[in-house]
């Protein structure tokens, strides 16, 4: 009986989410992890919204791109370092499009145009630009930023992936330098499409700093120890620059009336009343990239079904051309049985919801640990595998085992010698996990 | 006479070098002042157009805005989709025409950065009496000076957006009743969820009118800026009044515009100076050049930037030889001509210089020549002398006639003796006098001399006559003395025989002895009474037309008054010439003979 219950429910909360047409390149995901609750009490329930963009099978299908590599030349990039930024990023145009746009500057106290937006075909001066880069001076990174993106804005269409690779070494000495001034502008060049990806190289650079202008631009960051990562890492980028199918996504959560927004997880989100708002600036040919929303629910009457929320998006359709239209309703039902709300558990979105807090919770003993706290921060990233170990056992999550063996050994590596590094190995982690980077 | 001589000529060379040399210094300060200001106001002019690039960013930006808000709907989905789209915009704020802020309200539907923007701009939305307070010259300054301080929460209209015309109707009865107006319309409030953050601080908020010198300002201009200092520097916000008589207007993105800026203008190529972008505190925003400035080093030129932005500044700093390139120039020519002048200068200084001790040198071998002939002289005569004296004697009382001429040929031979004695004497001229000055008794000697040429004035018809005397002895010497008598009595003798008297006149006090003889020839003309003592000066040619004479007796004869301490003078006379010679008195304790000898 309790059964048939659940799987009547589950139906129903399946036919409820159900896609009404799958009318772009993007797949609108929202569900809850508890679409049966148990009636008669106030509860929080968990309302994951993704994007998910389809796989673009025909890669000459895909979107222009208008790319500016940012280099910083700075003295600390002398060597190695710089030789292996430019053969990535000779690689980098060897993967492009000859109708792609690339611009190339560089940057120490002194920003230098190297190439100004030009086309991918002109090669042999891109990359004559890039060889003659030499390593000296100081670091204005804001402003090398600053004229990257005026490159790129010289040339901004619609229908095209505007991007920006920031590779730097060094902590920003010129100018704006701060996380917040750069996460300012980050969210500036968002309003325009343009996400900026940083690469952090060596133990020198400023995680904060680059992880804020990735974050608030929508781009990735990455974080190279070595210089010979350099290349895998450009390889990878260009791999998600490539399979951007749309583009300005905008995600609108109305919560249905006697729900409560909490907070939002993953993602900056604007939470006005009961709607939550947030934009992707890309989304992914292949990869979803999701939200997570905690909400209040007021005791309901068994047996009632409930809608929790209708989700929007508009986006623009880059495989297209066109602005696209998603909508999903997602609904709660209430019961009496706990069986049938522990069946009707989504375990997907609950170990999502796991990672998220325990991601959370790692931010916050990296907090401790900037404040010194350093065994206080120890005891909580212990706990936070512990918490992660049972739930990875419970879900029978490898995801969820992976990461709680990477927050014991993070526990371990939190004495002064080893810090630098390890800030940065979590710092990004913690920003692969929020936007659910591919590398 | 020859350090004189070498003075004068180093006047002659350095003093016009000198003149010149500061004349051209002057001009060449002159020049440097207006290269340096034309040079300047070469770097104000490359500086100014990179100004313009920034002016017309804002200006563009202007537009822009102005066209977004005229067009969006109040609304706040529609402010928010703004918001989304622009990415110079971080937020956006309505007013009504009273200034009574519409949006955002700090209610339950506020987000947390309309939450973080009201805070920000507090003291727009409170310090209405601060707003009005701040006028557009000394709004400036104090936004910096407060920005120095540290304070965060400060802000400014800058001259641009509030002008002078700040609304006098802001009077205090107006302010109480905006104040207590009814507010129905706008209070918004609603329930806040119980763990909204500032949901206690800020609720009154939504109920108080927005600053009415918002309103005021909007009342005579369409629109303009406000600028404040918040956290990491300077904010603008920009404000309308739309065609529907709200005041709407958006907090600029500051990253942004300063990304916009950065694009616009240059970037680091060749240059050989530096440009700076620097904010109110003086550090860099922006700069591009390739020019590396000392820690200490001032920029050469500053140039503030319009408004809003003129708290921040373009500095333009570059290496030193970059300026005037004509100056070295003209400094050379102006040296070369310097140096040429001094070395001519020079030249004609030497010339004359050797010209004049060659001169000098022929003189000196010419007295010299007369000396040695005039000592050669000297022995002979005295013997021709001593003969004829002896001669005179012997023919005494037997034969007249030889008597008379052995006289003359005394009397000739004393003369050349005389004359001899002036040459020797004037030849020690300059060394210094030997020190033989002791009492003698003056009357016997002016006696002797007179005897001397008894017989010259004899045959000239010349009578002498003589008044005063000396009743105690003079402190001289004798010779010298002697010497200088017989070249006076000597001038009359050659000069004033036609006079046909000559007066000797003796005069004593305790101090001086003054000695006047006085002829009563032709006298000496008032023009020339100073040039009679220069050497080889002769008064008169006509008088002294056929007249011998060396022209060195008067010269010589003052010198050895004045070797003595005394002196020669001419003195003024009805006719003829009357000459004083002073010697000194000797003093009574130094002669026990004077008494016995008066």
């Amino acid at each position: 009986m309790t059964r048939r219950l659940a799987a009547l429910a589950a139906l129903a909360s399946v036919l409820l989410c159900a896609p009404e047409a799958i009318a772009g390149s993007i797949e609108l995901r929202a569900e809850t992890a508890t679409p049966v609750v148990l009636a008669g009490q106030m509860r929080t329930v968990v309302l994951k919204v993704g994007l998910r963009g389809l796989d673009i099978a025909d890669s000459a299908a895909r979107a222009p791109i208008n790319l500016a590599i940012v280099l910083d030349k700075s003295g600390s990039m002398a060597g190695e370092k710089l030789e292996k930024a430019k053969t990535s990023a000779l690689h980098l145009l060897d993967r492009l499009r000859p109708d792609d746009l690339v611009s190339v500057v560089a940057y120490d106290g002194r920003v230098r145009v190297l190439v100004p937006a030009t086309r991918v075909s002109e090669r042999r001066r891109i990359a004559e630009a890039i060889l003659g880069v030499q390593a000296h001076g100081s670091t204005a990174l804001f402003a090398g930023v600053s004229k990257g993106v005026g490159e790129v804005r010289k040339f901004l269409r619609q229908n095209q992936v505007n991007r920006v690779i920031l590779l730097s070494d060094g902590k920003a000495n010129v100018g704006p330098s701060s996380p917040n001034a750069l996460g300012r502008l980050g969210a500036a060049c968002a309003k325009e499409r343009i996400a900026i990806t940083t690469v952090g190289l060596g133990l020198g650079y400023n995680e904060d700093l680059m992880v804020q202008l990735a974050m608030r631009s929508d781009g990735n960051h990455a974080f190279a120890a070595d210089a010979s990562d350099l290349e895998r890492l450009f390889a990878a980028e260009l791999g998600d620059i490539t399979s951007v199918v749309a583009q300005g996504a905008l995600v609108r959560i109305d919560l249905a009336p006697g729900v409560r927004p909490m907070r939002v997880l993953n993602r900056e989100a604007m939470i006005t009343g009961r709607t939550i708002t947030y934009t992707q600036g890309q989304v992914y040919g292949g990869q979803e990239k999701f939200v997570l929303i905690e909400a209040e629910v007021g005791p309901g009457v068994a047996g009632a079904d409930q809608p929790l929320a209708t989700v929007t998006t508009t986006y623009l359709d880059l495989l297209s051309g066109q602005s696209e239209l998603d909508r999903r309703v997602v609904a709660l039902r209430f019961t009496d049985s706990v069986m049938e709300a522990d069946a009707a558990m989504v375990p997907s979105v609950l170990v999502a919801h796991t990672e998220a807090i325990a991601n959370e919770r790692n931010r916050l003993a990296l907090d401790l640990r900037d404040r010194g706290e350093v065994l206080q921060a120890q005891r909580l990233l212990q706990a936070n595998s512990d918490y992660l170990d049972e739930a990875a056992a419970r879900y029978a999550s490898p995801k969820l085992k992976k990461q709680a063996l990477d927050n014991s050994s993070d526990a371990k590596n939190l004495d002064a010698e080893g810090w630098n590094r390890q800030r940065k190995v979590m710092r990004k982690r913690q920003y692969e996990l929020d936007v659910q980077q591919s590398f | 006479m020859r350090r004189h001589l070498l003075i004068a000529l180093i006047c002659m060379v350095v003093g016009p070098l000198a003149l010149l040399a500061a004349l051209a210094g002057k001009m060449l300060q002159d020049e440097e002042t207006l290269l340096g200001h034309r040079f300047r106001e070469l770097l104000g002019q490359r500086l100014d157009d990179s100004r313009s690039a920034i002016t017309e960013v804002i200006g563009d930006l202007e537009v822009e805005l102005a066209q977004g808000i005229e067009s969006t709907p109040i609304d706040r989905e529609g402010l928010r989709a703004f918001e989304r789209g622009q990415p110079l915009v971080r937020q956006v704020f309505v007013a009504d025409a009273e200034g009574r802020r519409l949006h955002p309200l700090a209610d339950g539907e506020a987000s947390q950065d309309e939450r973080d923007f009201l805070e920000r701009t507090r003291a727009i939305w409170e310090a209405r009496a601060e707003l009005a307070r701040v006028g557009p010259a000394e709004g400036n300054e104090a936004g910096r000076a407060l920005a120095r301080g540290g304070v965060d929460s400060t802000w400014t209209l800058p001259a641009s957006s509030a002008g002078s015309l700040l609304p006098s109707s802001a009077s205090p009865q107006a302010e109480v009743a905006q104040q207590q107006a009814p507010q129905a319309v706008y209070a918004q409030q609603q329930a806040l969820p119980p763990n909204s953050p500032v949901a206690g601080e800020t609720s009154p908020e939504g109920q108080v009118p927005a600053a009415d010198s918002l309103a005021g300002l909007a009342r005579i201009r369409e629109q303009g800026w406000i600028a404040w200092y918040w956290e990491e520097g300077l904010h603008l916000l920009f404000w309308r009044r739309r065609a529907d008589g709200l005041i709407a207007g958006a907090e600029i993105e500051r990253a942004a515009l300063l990304q916009r800026l950065i694009a616009a203008l240059p970037a680091t190529g060749e240059q050989a100076s530096l440009i700076v972008v620097a904010d109110a505190q003086g550090e860099p925003l922006y700069q591009w050049g390739n020019h590396e400035p000392d820690d200490a080093e001032a920029p050469l030129a500053r140039l503030g930037l319009a408004p809003p932005l003129e708290a921040w500044a373009l500095l333009y700093y570059g290496p030193e030889d970059d300026a005037p390139l004509a100056l070295p120039t003209s400094r050379f020519v102006v040296l070369l001509g310097l140096g040429a002048t001094a070395i001519v200068l020079l030249g004609l200084a030497v010339f004359f210089y050797r010209e004049w001790s060659r001169n000098m040198r022929e003189a000196r071998e010419r007295v010299s020549f007369v000396t040695q002939v005039s000592h050669e002289l000297k022995t002979p005569l005295t013997n021709i002398r001593l003969y004829a004296e002896l001669l005179a004697d012997d023919l005494g009382g037997v034969d007249d006639a030889a008597e008379e001429r052995a006289a003359v040929i005394v009397s000739e031979s004393q003369r050349l003796s005389r004359l001899i004695a002036n040459v020797l004497t004037f030849s020690r001229r300059g060394r210094p006098a030997s020190e033989r000055a002791r009492p003698f008794d003056l009357d016997g000697l002016v006696r002797a001399t007179v005897d001397h040429f008894g017989p010259a004035f004899r045959e000239r018809g010349l009578e002498v006559v003589r008044r005063g005397a000396a009743p105690r002895p003079v402190l001289a010497d004798e010779d010298a003395t002697g010497q200088i008598l017989a070249n006076l009595l000597s001038n009359v003798e050659k000069y004033a025989a036609g006079g046909g008297a000559v007066e000797i006149e003796v005069e004593q006090d305790p101090r001086r002895t003054r000695v006047r003889v006085r002829d009563h020839g032709p006298g000496i003309p008032p023009g020339l009474r100073r040039r009679v003592f220069e050497p080889f000066f002769r008064a008169r040619s006509d008088l002294t037309e056929g007249v011998s004479g060396t022209g060195i007796g008067l010269t010589i004869a003052r010198d050895l008054a004045r070797q003595q301490g005394g002196d020669l003078e001419l003195v003024p006379a009805d006719d003829g010439a009357c000459f004083e010679l002073t010697l000194p008195t000797a003093p009574e304790t130094t002669d026990p003979h004077g008494e016995s000898q008066r």
